[in-house]
């Protein structure tokens, strides 16, 4: 594999895995809307 | 109406019901070949500009929209300006022609998962496809129903009506709840076997090398935010069907972070398993990668068995688990389209869920035989061109203009949304809607309108196209405005008082109801 494509696969694995993990991780330290919609 | 058992049971609950009819078939057989055409690891700039400017603001307003006026579409944007009903009801007639021949893929699909069984699609693949499983006759015409096709093509109506029958908390989000980890947990499975094989390095290598150069060709632009609109199950009214089911207190916002996330990582997952797959094929086959490349219907049912063929061992194992992943994605999105007509009828004709699956589901079920007859193959590809390109796009784009410019719904939205989520919206969220996705969806438009008018989509008869195409889309206009004549049920306007929030207008409150 060329530099060029394993800079782009890393970075976005890294940039969309990385925000599909921060999205998760705000809404679960909001404990109270993971778990309870009223 | 809906009624109170009409909610969903958990956060996670929807969510997974979101991610479930976003992630489909087009995340497999899309996704890939347009980020491969589309200047490789050079797509991945624009697409992810698309997601944060266009599909994650998209997510929102429909959630926000759902939320706050509480109903099927046509419902929605009645409340919001009774001007603009008949743009709800062209979202749902879009939804159900989407949904007349996306359950015949999905039987296609169902009807492979038992092919894989000892391979029985032998060594010519795309005669098998075309010859033996569909009998596919000349373009245009439309012939006997092929047997083969129609059992597969029941049964996946009959789990898809069983779970709608069962309701939003006991029948989608039950299945979603089953069917979304199982799916990404056999997908991530196939990709890492896909790894593995001997030439993957080189097909991933091809999918992710970067063409710098086509970062300034506005066409690459246009495609990124074609794939992402397409992509997020947005425009025909599901995520804004499926909102209207949430509690008062939830986090939209954070929802569609991470509905939108989830989706694209879905699919950059897709993209790698499937170019590892390709470049096993050209090793093994001695072909160049650009010529084993394939997208859509020749990816899944000719390109995959092929490669199933040249896989070393577990044959049939991988082939079942393919095709199981393509049934699993696809009868999540398909309980959320069949949601969105049925919700719409209950709304308007004050039907029972019921009355409503029967009535919307059991028409749309015999509609979609046409597609199981041998024309089927042909009468689909032009049907769903056509309504993706001058329906759902189209839709999408009317939208966002009318909340945006014409009715100006934007600040009402962000104040809604910002009250009850978790990251607040702020200006990047306006001009996304107000300026970024009107413009890129408008030129999308224009380029489609201008391809169609010079040249016949792949070549097909000018009559054949005038009627699966431009006349199912005009059908579907005509349709919507009929419905959105038909006086609504007395109570079903006034929005529930204790989802008035107070201070924020509300315009049918006073009106008279027509």
């Amino acid at each position: 594999m060329t530099t060029g494509a394993i800079v782009t696969m890393v970075g976005g694995i890294v940039v969309i895995w990385g925000g599909l993990a921060t999205s998760i991780w705000w809404a679960w330290r909001s404990e109270s809307h993971w778990t309870d919609d009223d | 109406m809906a009624d109170q058992s009409d909610q969903w049971g958990s956060r996670v609950g929807f969510v997974l019901a979101a991610v479930g009819s976003a992630i489909g078939l087009g995340n497999i057989w899309r996704f890939p070949f347009v980020a491969y055409e589309q200047g490789g690891g050079a797509f991945f700039i624009p697409y992810l500009f698309a997601l944060l400017t266009a599909g994650i603001p998209l997510l929102v307003l429909e959630y926000s929209m759902g939320h706050r006026w509480r109903g099927s579409a046509p419902l929605v944007f009645r409340r919001i300006d009774r001007r603009v009903e008949w743009l709800g009801w062209w979202q749902v007639a879009v939804g159900f022609v989407i949904a007349t021949y996306y359950t015949v893929v999905i039987g296609w699909a169902l009807a492979y998962t038992w092919y894989s069984v000892g391979t029985q699609w032998g060594t010519d693949t795309g005669a098998f496809f075309q010859e033996t499983f569909l009998e596919a006759s000349e373009a245009g015409t439309v012939g006997a129903p092929v047997p083969q096709v129609i059992i597969p093509v029941v049964m996946v109506w009959a789990v898809v009506l069983a779970i709608g029958f069962a309701g939003v908390k006991r029948g989608i989000e039950r299945a979603v709840k089953l069917m979304i980890p199982l799916l990404v947990m056999i997908f991530l499975a196939l990709v890492v076997r896909a790894l593995t094989l001997p030439g993957a390095a080189e097909g991933i290598n091809a999918l992710f090398a970067p063409d710098l150069s086509r970062i300034v060709d506005p066409q690459v632009w246009v495609a990124a935010y074609g794939q992402i609109f397409f992509t997020l199950s947005v425009g025909f009214a599901i995520m804004i069907t499926y909102s209207s089911y949430l509690p008062r207190r939830t986090d939209l916002t954070g929802n569609a972070f991470i509905a939108g996330f989830a989706n694209s990582s879905f699919e950059l997952l897709a993209g790698i398993g499937i170019f590892a797959s390709i470049g096993f094929l050209a090793q093994q086959t001695g072909a160049p990668i650009d010529e084993a490349v394939a997208s859509g219907v020749g990816l899944a049912f000719i390109a995959l068995p092929e490669i199933i063929n040249q896989m070393p061992g577990f044959n049939s194992l991988f082939g079942v688990a393919f095709f199981g992943v393509l049934v699993l994605a696809g009868v999540s999105s398909m309980v959320s389209i069949t949601e969105v007509f049925v919700a719409a009828l209950r709304d308007k004709f004050s039907l029972s869920r019921r009355a409503a699956l029967s009535l919307g589901g059991g028409t749309c079920a015999v509609v979609s035989l046409i597609y199981t007859t041998r024309g089927g193959l042909t009468i689909l590809d032009v049907v769903d061109y056509f309504n993706n390109n001058f329906g759902l796009a189209l839709t999408g784009l009317v939208e966002v203009v009318v909340m945006a410019w014409l009715l100006r719904k934007l600040a009402t939205l962000q104040e809604h949304a910002n009250r009850i989520s978790q990251i607040p919206l702020g200006r990047w969220w306006i001009v996304s809607l107000t300026v970024v996705t009107p413009v890129l969806l408008g030129v999308q438009a224009i380029l489609n309108v201008q391809e169609n008018l010079t040249s016949n989509y792949s070549g097909y008869p000018t009559g054949f196209l005038r009627g699966a195409g431009w006349g199912v889309s005009f059908a579907v206009i005509v349709a919507a405005g009929l419905l959105s004549l038909r006086r609504w049920p007395i109570a079903t306007v006034q929005l529930p008082s204790p989802q008035e929030p107070s201070g924020v207008d509300v315009d049918v409150r006073e009106e008279e109801i027509r």
